[in-house]
């Protein structure tokens, strides 16, 4: 039976000065998203016991595994924690079977239970049929099922997964992703998948870290990161548009321009509008909308049947229209465009 | 520009050539197995191979250390084992003696205390031939090791295995290509050594005589057929070592 992970990383690494404090459940999958040289990278090299903390502590469930400065440190081989890598990292001068096998190995298991063991979870990613195969033979997303097969085979009392999708092509991510959520959902130990992707995060993760700068910048729930995003990048990767401003009343001032709000409001706020609240307009839309103003379409992206147009202004912009609405309006870049926010549709909340 | 690159191709072959046209081709069964030569040819094989063995016991933990440790001195470590690629065979040989002839500062009390002699014995050659044979066993086997892909050797960790086990199962497989490399480069340098060996373990027929020095005997003493076809064994071996070393050597560096 597995523990949670409860862990206090400090480290310096270079120019990243990584402090974060997490847990994860048994039985729970939590994504920790953020931008490039965030430090998710290394927080999970440092949960895994790869890289040295400079303070703080690792424990699942009562098992302490490091206290630092001047606590026990386990070994990385004796913290039976198992990792994913974002390149896979497979041995490459071994089968596909001895990979998935190497972990029973290193624990002194048998080589003929140990290469069944193996066999039996090629089975169940799927891959029973390349088990004889070098690594280099094998596609990314195969590589990257033998890289789950050999993580788990270990039966780890903590799952950590870099980037896990990442080096996929668009073809085989989704069916990976499936495959993915599949076996973490059937684990009792605590999973915790590093990703930019914010399709992977919802699709694997019940909660998701945001760490920038190497700090937690918030927590939540995909719905909670959605309503009241707290930075630019979060607003970013849930896909809503953020603005930070002054309330006065019903109006909160944005850098100088005025965005009328349904309810008042006073101090430092945040205001979300959802992209597909934003309507665009050829000329000044009638019925005097409060918000409204011109601006200058920066891009156009296709999106299935929506499109995601980003308007440049005096407040910058990103709306969701339908296609057909975006032939309407024959929308290309660098055309001038009028954009109308209901007061209704913004959400404020203290920042 | 052409010219010139044309006359260093043919300053380098035509050497060569006129070695491979000189060999008495009727008498080469003859002159090799006289006893003299086949004394130097099995002197030559034991004393080199004895000296990579070394080279490869001592090289193998310089290297690893070289490529993977962080030490003060660690760059000034990694120039003093590559010192002897560029000193003069004779200048290595003659500090060979000060180091361990038997008035050396190690030679001495060796002698002394363990009944142990190194110069002018075959033990006193295997030494010289490691000596200069050494930087390029390190100097392959460092290079594999700083550069080969750490992330197998990672993830060996973190499934259980201790540093041990992901040297033997993942390490070393990986670097094993560029480490046969560096053995033989370290090999065919020991069984051509001569400036080294001449100078610090004399030539004494059935000890310290290898092929080089065999050739260089035969030489002076006028027998220019003989020493000719004891070149061609060590031209073919060279010859053998780039065949062997094809891909590392004909690719791009």
């Amino acid at each position: 039976m597995s523990g949670a992970l409860s862990a206090e990383v400090a480290l310096r690494r270079g120019t990243l000065a990584l402090d974060v404090a997490l847990t994860v459940d048994a039985g729970e999958t939590v994504a920790v998203v953020g931008p490039n040289g965030a430090g998710k990278t290394t927080l999970l090299r440092a949960l895994a016991g790869l890289v040295p903390l400079d303070r703080g502590r690792v424990a699942i469930g009562d098992d302490v595994l490091e206290v630092a400065p001047d606590g026990p440190r386990v070994a990385p081989e004796h913290r039976n924690i198992s990792v994913v890598f974002q390149d896979y990292s497979l041995f490459p001068s071994m089968s596909v079977r001895d990979n998935v096998a190497f972990g029973l190995r290193a624990r002194r298991v048998g080589a003929t239970e140990a290469a069944a063991t193996a066999t039996a979870w090629l089975e169940r990613v799927g891959l029973a049929d390349v088990a004889d195969l070098r690594p280099g033979a094998l596609s990314g997303g195969q590589a990257q099922r033998v890289a789950l097969a050999r993580a788990l085979a270990v039966e780890p009392r903590l799952l950590l997964l870099d980037e896990p999708l990442a080096a996929l092509d668009a073809a085989t991510r989704g069916e990976t992703r499936r495959h993915l959520g599949r076996h973490l959902d059937g684990l009792d130990a605590p999973r915790l998948v590093v990703t930019h992707d914010p399709v992977d995060a919802f699709a694997l993760a019940s909660h998701i870290i945001v760490v920038e700068d190497g700090a937690v910048v918030q927590t939540g729930t995909s719905t909670e990161l959605a309503e009241r995003p707290r930075s630019g990048y979060v607003a970013a990767f849930v896909g809503v548009n953020l603005y930070r401003g002054r309330g006065d009343g019903g109006v909160v001032d944005v850098g100088g321009v005025a965005l009328h709000v349904p309810d008042a409001t006073s101090g430092d706020v945040f205001a979300v509008v959802h992209p597909h609240s934003v309507a665009l307009h050829r000329e000044v839309p009638g019925g005097s909308p409060r918000n409204a103003w011109s601006g200058t379409v920066d891009s156009v992206e296709h999106a299935g049947s929506r499109v995601r147009v980003r308007v440049s202004g005096d407040l910058p912009m990103v709306a969701e229209v339908t296609s057909g609405a975006a032939d309407e309006l024959r929308l290309a870049d660098g055309g001038r465009v009028w954009v109308s926010v209901k007061a209704t549709d913004i959400a404020v909340y203290p920042a | 520009m052409t010219v010139l690159a044309a006359l260093a191709a043919l300053f380098l072959v035509v050497p060569l050539l006129a070695l491979a046209w000189r060999v008495p081709w009727s008498e080469v069964g003859g002159i090799l197995g006289d006893p003299a030569a086949r004394t130097a040819l099995r002197l030559s094989l034991v004393c080199s191979l004895g000296a990579t063995a070394v080279v490869v016991v001592l090289g193998g933990p310089l290297a690893w250390v070289l490529a993977r440790t962080e030490f003060p001195g660690r760059r000034l470590l990694r120039a003093v084992a590559l010192v002897p690629l560029v000193l003069p065979p004779v200048v290595g040989g003659v500090a060979l003696l000060l180091a361990f002839g038997r008035h050396g500062i190690l030679g001495g009390p060796l002698e002394r205390w363990l009944g142990v002699r190194l110069p002018f014995t075959t033990a006193g050659a295997v030494l010289a031939e490691t000596f200069v044979a050494l930087p390029f066993l390190v100097l392959t086997a460092e290079a594999a090791f700083r550069d080969v892909d750490r992330g197998p050797e990672d993830a060996a960790r973190t499934l259980g295995a201790g540093r041990l086990m992901v040297f033997r199962r993942v390490t070393l497989p990986a670097v094993a290509p560029a480490l046969v490399a560096g053995v033989v480069l370290a090999w065919a340098r020991a069984i051509g050594e001569f400036g080294a060996t001449v100078t610090f373990a004399g030539r004494s027929p059935g000890r310290t005589t290898t092929i080089p020095l065999e050739v260089y005997v035969l030489l002076e003493s006028g027998r220019l057929d003989a020493a000719v076809v004891l070149s061609l064994v060590l031209l073919v071996i060279s010859v053998a070592v780039l065949f062997v070393l094809r891909d590392r050597w004909t690719r791009a560096w």
